[in-house]
């Protein structure tokens, strides 16, 4: 039987509802399958639909588990990989310097007053951003992996970090808060160059 | 694929064979190909399927190609120029493992 745009939204639709097939990277993979499947076989479209989904079912959930551990070990790679690169370390250097500086000159009260919050708040736009895309219709696997990681080691930040740096000396407020602030940064640069690039050279982005 | 333990460390040598025998394949048709040239005594398992050709893909020995056909979209997968030579290897090493196989459960037909 030949499948119109209607049999295969509908399809996506079960997946999405009846298997909760939640990323859109994952769905369009199964939903060939089904569809090149479907097409081999003889029948009334609906009425064959809900009873070869059932016996789908083990594939439909195997597929959609081992993908979803693909995706995510996928933007681990990329997000540990860029945390461990040159860059990294370059923007890290150049943040402890600016730092130090400020904190010799100003002194660490006075910084403290005014930036210690500054690698939580500097993310809240790209971290506003990643939760709109992991509610819009076409999220890929990658970026609740991504944003989840990215934004748990940020928050070990003001529920732990801060507290140890208003009260360690200044070579450990200096590297803590560089760390964190030079994340903070990565963040927006890891997304749209890396993470994103990554999925772009797969064709996953154009979809 | 056919229930045996045999056969399963031999999915991605089968995927790497058929990509670089038919350039670019999509996941069904992959599965209908090995059913095809076995005569369907051997099936991949296809919850296997699509993590080892994702898996082969994060390696850098597959690309993707995404096109529109019949009103959705599908994900043709082909050889890198790294995965040409890895097949090669892959290939060579299946090869000498089922001669080795050979050898020791069918020893008498090397000695004829």
């Amino acid at each position: 039987m030949k499948l119109s745009k209607e049999n295969i939204s509908q399809i996506d639709k079960a997946l999405f509802k009846k298997f909760g097939v939640f990323y859109y990277d994952v769905r369009l993979e199964i939903v060939d399958h089904l569809a090149s499947e479907l097409e081999q076989m003889e029948g009334d479209f609906e009425e064959i639909l809900p009873v070869f989904l059932n016996n789908k079912s083990d594939f439909i959930k195997e597929t959609n588990l081992q993908l979803n551990n693909e995706g995510s070990r996928r933007s681990k790679i990329v997000l540990f990989k860029n945390i461990f690169s040159i860059k990294y370390l370059l923007t890290f250097i150049v943040v402890v310097f600016i730092t130090y500086n400020l904190i010799s000159l100003k002194g660490k009260e006075w910084f403290l007053e005014y930036f210690d919050f500054m690698p939580i708040i500097l993310p809240a736009p790209i971290s506003i951003f990643l939760f709109y895309e992991i509610f819009s219709s076409k999220r890929n696997s990658y970026i609740l992996p991504f944003a989840g990681i990215t934004n748990t080691i940020l928050m070990t930040y003001p529920f732990i970090f801060i507290h140890i740096i208003r009260k360690a000396d200044n070579f450990y407020c200096v590297s803590i808060f560089s760390f964190f602030m030079t994340l903070a940064l990565a963040y927006y640069y890891m997304y749209f160059f890396s993470v994103r690039q990554h999925f772009k050279e797969n064709n996953l982005l154009k979809l | 694929m056919k229930n045996s333990q045999l056969y399963k460390g031999s999915l991605n040598t089968i995927v790497m064979k058929l990509l670089e025998e038919n350039g670019r394949m999509y996941g069904y048709e992959i599965t209908q190909k090995v059913k095809e040239i076995t005569s369907g005594d051997l099936k991949i398992t296809e919850g296997a399927l699509y993590p080892a050709l994702h898996k082969l893909e994060a390696e850098g020995i597959l690309e993707v190609e995404v096109e529109n056909v019949d009103n959705r979209l599908r994900k043709y997968y082909k050889l890198t120029e790294k995965g040409t030579t890895e097949t090669v290897n892959r290939l060579t090493e299946l090869e000498d493992f089922i001669r080795n196989m050979q050898s020791l459960v069918q020893p008498k037909l090397d000695t004829i």
